[in-house]
């Protein structure tokens, strides 16, 4: 049963306006207010041209460095080296990488995975350790 | 009694309405230029915002040559400018100053100074001995013989045995070998930034290796910067930086080797000669990034119980230690500044630094 005070209290443009209301809050706090992860990795080696990779499709990659190769597991929007041709396999240690604004590098083997998002406005800009 | 929303009300509703809307418009994207280049040891990036493209490219090629230039004379182990310093020092005699490592070594003495020895760039032969003065420590199977430790700290050097006087420098300590490690890296963030200034740019952020230095801000927001967690794949915090702060982390995972399941790290402690073991990381917030490298440095040594007498000698006002036991040290101006991914039940505040 609908509240007969509140019936005459609102009109329905009233209504119409707290429902367009409703939804416009909605859309800016998931698209502005919220943080997203990383939608795709940019890669970067000397011997391949850059390219991107979508952290949404699992999938290997394998990257020619100046080294060896090097390669990149991407699974659940999560990014990681599983093998390079660096002796530390520091790249390896460092895990998954998922959030927008890290980097994820072999130093030895110049590769690098950088992740990003389209709506870089909730990332962060860069990431501190 | 019948009520309806008067005019006034409903143009109050309109304006709520138009607010929204400008509050998105607000975070709309602002023209980025990004990228990432290998030098200084390490993976390099520059984020320039709200610039010309072509005259962030021009910064961008400009700060790569200075960067290029002080990878190549400060590097601690191949044969360059500091490695002659370092012969010179060891012999005792007067030489004429290298004008491309007097601004380290000056810099670095008040450092020292100031963190009370913990911050000590003179120990080079310390690391060496350890087997961090190669880029492969695979090759490292072990710690040093304690022996050698002990004979080494029984002339310890510091950056006081260096005198500075008229044009010509001199060592005081046969044992002195300068290693800025991280420290040079500081230096050169602070020195592309203030290139990047010098080019007009005015928000900025040059990334070296996970250490930074930000300019300005991001449009119409602060910089947002995520901190690793020291033991997990993930960010444990973040913090907003507006106007020019840097943002340093020393922690035992960046370089080390392990023995028998025991992990030994880069940063040595000069006092007992061994790596420094009651701290996981140490971030410091401050406006000079050189100041803030080597106050990571000092204050990861220094350890949850000496931590805040370095800080406040060193004159650093933003500090997270992460202590070996998982406890986060923290003083109140930097919990009111950061934001945990999560909640942190194990946090201790200090007293105000």
């Amino acid at each position: 049963m609908t509240n007969p005070g509140l019936q005459s209290i609102f009109t329905l443009a009233d209504k119409i306006l707290f429902l367009f209301c409703s939804i416009l809050i909605s859309y800016c706090y998931y698209f502005f207010w919220q943080s997203t992860p990383a939608a795709y990795a940019i890669i970067k080696s000397p011997h391949q041209d850059t390219y991107r990779i979508d952290l949404q499709t699992s999938q290997t990659h394998q990257v020619k460095g100046a080294l060896g190769t090097s390669t990149i597991e991407v699974t659940q929007g999560q990014v990681r080296f599983t093998a390079s041709a660096c002796q530390n396999k520091l790249c390896i240690k460092s895990g998954w990488h998922q959030h927008n604004g890290a980097v994820a590098a072999c130093l030895p083997n110049r590769v690098s995975i950088q992740l990003a998002s389209t709506h870089s406005e909730t990332s962060y800009d860069a990431i501190n350790f | 009694m019948t009520k309806r929303f008067s005019l006034a009300q409903r143009l109050n509703l309109v304006i709520a309405l138009c607010s929204l809307l400008y509050l998105s418009a607000c975070s709309k994207p602002v023209t980025e230029f990004h990228e990432t280049v290998f030098t200084m040891g390490t993976l390099v990036e520059v984020t320039i915002v709200g610039e010309d493209e072509l005259l962030a490219e021009q910064a961008y090629i400009a700060i790569l040559d200075d960067f290029n230039y002080m990878h190549n004379t400060w590097h601690p182990w191949q044969r360059n400018a500091l490695q002659r310093i370092n012969s010179l020092l060891q012999t005792g005699a007067p030489f004429s100053l290298a004008p491309s490592i007097l601004p380290l070594i000056e810099k670095s003495q008040v450092l020292s100074e100031q963190s009370q020895g913990l911050f000590n760039p003179a120990i080079g032969q310390l690391i060496k001995l350890w087997g961090f003065h190669q880029d492969n420590l695979d090759d490292v199977f072990g710690p040093p013989e304690d022996s050698e430790i002990q004979t080494f700290l029984k002339t310890l050097p510091r950056m006081s045995d260096i005198k500075i006087k008229n044009l010509s420098m001199s060592g005081t300590n046969t044992n002195i070998q300068l290693d800025f490690g991280g420290f040079a890296k500081g230096v050169a963030v602070d020195a592309t930034i203030e290139h990047l200034q010098e080019f007009g740019i005015k928000n900025a952020i040059i990334n070296a290796g996970g250490d930074l230095r930000a300019i300005g801000q991001h449009g119409d927001r602060p910089w947002r910067i995520g901190i690793r967690d020291p033991r997990m794949d993930d960010v444990i915090a973040s913090v907003d930086i507006k106007g020019d702060e840097s943002v340093f982390t020393s922690g035992d995972y960046e370089r080390f080797f392990e023995t028998d399941g025991k992990r030994y790290h880069h940063i040595i402690d000069p006092r007992t000669g061994y790596p420094a073991n009651k701290t996981r990381s140490v971030t410091v917030i401050h406006s000079n990034a050189a100041t803030a490298d080597a106050a990571a440095t000092a204050l990861f040594i220094a350890g949850p119980e000496q931590w805040q007498e370095i800080a406040r000698s060193m004159g650093i006002k933003y500090v997270m230690l992460i202590a070996d036991n998982g406890d986060i040290h923290m003083n109140p101006a930097m919990a009111e500044r950061i934001q945990f991914v999560t909640e942190q039940k194990n946090i201790m505040l200090s007293q105000t630094l």
